[in-house]
């Protein structure tokens, strides 16, 4: 399919010199293979359009219960974080904007938290008692609005209008625009302060929600964090739970070359807080993880280290800084699709390698 | 609101600032009780150790940490609780300039920001302390009021109004002794200019702790040298009472504005970009000239910055004579 796409309105045939002579009945061939090639460019055209059609139309995913087993909710959150996957692509696609990467390296911690662990209720976005969702690294929202509109906190076509004049889906979450939206951001290394204060102030007013602060590693580089750290560590804040998404890219290098981080448990030891650490892209890994997070806040803060690979899933955006704030054009997005389609049949999340078939129990999402 | 045991506020006496805002906190604690006070280990000189000692389950201590100060307010907002922040005005909006903006105005966060220690007055601290830009920076962040009380009763009013104000609110104060000016039941009208003293032949616009020093200046001009001078004291700088000023524009043709605070952003340059707008004058603006202050004692070195009172009235003694003027 990217070939016939990459290919069309260039001839078809590579190498052909365009002044070569050539005899009558060759020029015919070559004609009837271009309309082919341009017949099959249009073909998948459509079929894309078809398949996006359907992911800005789909209705709510609902939440996993535990009433599953640990195989079977795991299985149900590998398929909804693929699901995220097709989502977040289509949504920066259509935009012609957004942060993919970062974006992608989250969709298995955000999966976990809107459809497994917060206690949320999407018909009821304002509910008193819910628990609290921040993304400190606000840059991300293609995964944020993805996961709240399979979530059902708004209409998938919603996701259309994402980055545009006039949406509610802003480039960085806006919680008087976005239904679902606890907190506004943005400008990195402020998350965890405002977590605290709703931590606090929720506990000083006698409810029992947690709230969970989702972290970038760039953003540790801002000092703000390690001032938030010193207080919650300090007092200790309770019912606070920093989820780090380490994908070790920032926006233009790796984050060892910009500013290492390590030794990061460390640090955050010295500080006063537990710390767990996951494979983040695994939810086998990163779902009893973030869980025993959950039970851990009652003590006081917890930050999970959840190693993760920044453009997960796709092979081209993987590990690089190249796609962090960067959109796939139509060809591009249908090679991801083509890889999320492969992993799909394989069983996998699109986060491939991570997930052992075994783990998976029940069969995965093979067709 | 229990008001019997108030500090009485009499005309011509000085008190500081930074004690009554200390004081009307306690107060309002008792009407509030979802006020909470956040403090950068600040809180025995800008008085909210008040607070602290009245409500220890409502104040919260976070070290020196403007910024974390700033977020962790934010959150608190988010469970009704009614944070008012207060800090040295040079930290609270310039280290943790981004934080108020992004974190507490966009979201339109109900935190309330006290600027203490606003201007030159620091306590001998120079420099580094000296908040002379703060107001220009709050009046550029989208939808923040900005309020600058002129003495100590119109400081108790202004905090009580800031509370009934939805939303964040700027509130800058000061450290040293101001004099009483107003009666001690005058109110604070939000976004209101003042008429404190009138007068034909001269207009100066103030603010803050200047307004008392204006008022005297406009004593002095009509007694020593029969300059009748008017004093508009605008308590409110944003949103300005473009009313007042326009009117002023009409009735002298020229503006004398008077501010501790940068003339970059300030009050003089509201007004000036109000007059040019609506009314065309002269604006003459009598303010710390882009510069970095010194240190050194409060009212040496007003007079070092040409802001003394005898230099007011100079400066309105070259309006009213029409000197300096481009013909």
């Amino acid at each position: 399919m990217m070939d016939s796409l990459a290919n069309s309105g260039k001839g078809g045939v590579q190498g052909a010199p365009p002044d070569a002579e050539k005899p009558l009945g060759a020029e015919k061939a070559l004609d009837a293979e271009k309309a082919l090639d341009a017949e099959k460019a249009l073909d998948a055209e459509k079929a894309l359009d078809a398949r996006l059609d359907a992911i800005f139309s789909r209705g709510p995913l609902p939440a996993v219960t535990s009433k599953l087993s640990l195989e079977q909710r795991i299985e149900q959150l590998e398929r909804i974080a693929l699901e995220l996957r097709y989502t977040i692509l289509a949504v920066t696609e259509a935009a012609g904007a957004g942060h993919t990467g970062g974006s992608l390296s989250m969709a298995e911690l955000i999966t976990v938290l809107y459809f497994y662990l917060l206690n949320v209720d999407p018909a009821d976005p304002a509910k008193v008692d819910r628990d609290r969702f921040i993304l400190s690294k606000g840059h991300t929202t293609p995964g944020y609005y993805s996961a709240l509109a399979l979530r059902g906190y708004f209409a998938a076509d919603v996701l259309r209008t994402f980055d545009q004049i006039g949406s509610p889906l802003q480039a960085h979450p806006d919680m008087h625009k976005c239904p679902g939206v606890d907190y506004s951001t943005g400008s990195l290394g402020q998350g965890l302060s405002i977590g605290i204060g709703m931590a606090m102030g929720g506990a000083a007013a006698g409810r029992n929600f947690r709230t969970v602060v989702l972290l970038g590693d760039g953003e540790l580089q801002e000092g703000q964090v390690w001032e938030a750290a010193m207080y919650a560590g300090n007092r200790p804040v309770r019912r606070l739970i920093a989820i780090l998404d380490y994908n070790k890219v920032q926006l233009a290098a790796a984050t060892a070359e910009t500013l290492n981080l390590e030794p990061l448990a460390d640090k955050w030891k010295a500080f006063n807080w537990q710390v767990l650490e996951c494979q983040g892209n695994d939810i086998s890994s990163c779902l009893p993880v973030m869980e025993q997070a959950f039970a851990l806040a009652e003590n006081g803060p917890v930050i999970v280290a959840a190693h993760t690979v920044k453009g997960k899933g796709v092979s081209f955006m993987e590990n690089t800084h190249i796609w962090h704030g960067k959109a796939p054009d139509r060809r591009e997005l249908l090679a991801a699709f083509a890889e999320l389609d492969a992993a799909k049949k394989s069983g996998r999340s699109g986060a491939g390698i991570m997930v052992e078939d075994q783990v998976r129990g029940i069969g995965g999402t093979s067709q | 609101m229990s008001t019997a045991n108030r500090r009485r506020l009499s005309i011509g006496e000085a008190f500081a600032p930074r004690l009554i805002f200390g004081e009307t906190l306690v107060e309002l604690g008792e009407a509030y009780p979802r006020l909470v006070v956040l403090d950068a280990d600040v809180g025995a000189s800008t008085q909210t150790a008040l607070f602290r000692d009245a409500y220890p389950n409502r104040f919260y201590q976070i070290g020196i940490a403007e910024a974390n100060m700033v977020g962790i307010a934010a959150g608190l907002s988010t469970q009704g609780w009614i944070p008012f922040v207060s800090t040295f005005a040079i930290f609270l909006t310039k280290r943790a300039g981004d934080q108020v903006r992004n974190t507490i105005a966009y979201p339109r966060a109900n935190v309330k920001l006290n600027g203490a220690y606003g201007g030159l007055p620091t306590g001998r601290a120079g420099a580094s302390h000296s908040s002379i830009e703060d107001i220009a920076v709050m009046r550029a962040v989208p939808h923040m009021p900005v309020i600058v009380p002129a003495d100590p009763v119109e400081t108790r009013a202004a905090v009580e109004a800031v509370m009934r104000i939805p939303g964040p609110v700027y509130l800058r104060t000061v450290r040293c002794p101001v004099p009483v000016i107003f009666g001690e039941h005058e109110p604070f009208e939000f976004g209101k200019a003042k008429l404190i003293h009138d007068g034909d032949d001269a207009v100066i616009i103030s603010t803050g702790m200047m307004t008392p020093k204006a008022l005297q200046a406009a004593g002095k001009l009509g007694k020593q040298y029969g300059i009748r001078t008017a004093v508009i004291h605008m308590g409110t700088v944003k949103p300005l009472d473009i009313e007042a000023v326009i009117a002023a524009s009409e009735r002298y043709g020229h503006i004398l504005t008077v501010e501790n605070h940068s003339v970059i952003g300030g009050l003089g340059d509201a007004v000036a970009a109000a007059v040019s707008e609506h009314a065309p004058c002269r604006v003459t603006k009598l303010g710390f000239q882009d510069v970095f202050l010194e240190s050194g004692d409060d009212e040496a070195l007003f007079s070092r910055y040409g802001m003394n009172v005898d230099q007011i009235v100079e400066r309105v003694r070259e309006i009213a004579q029409g000197k300096g003027r481009r013909e």
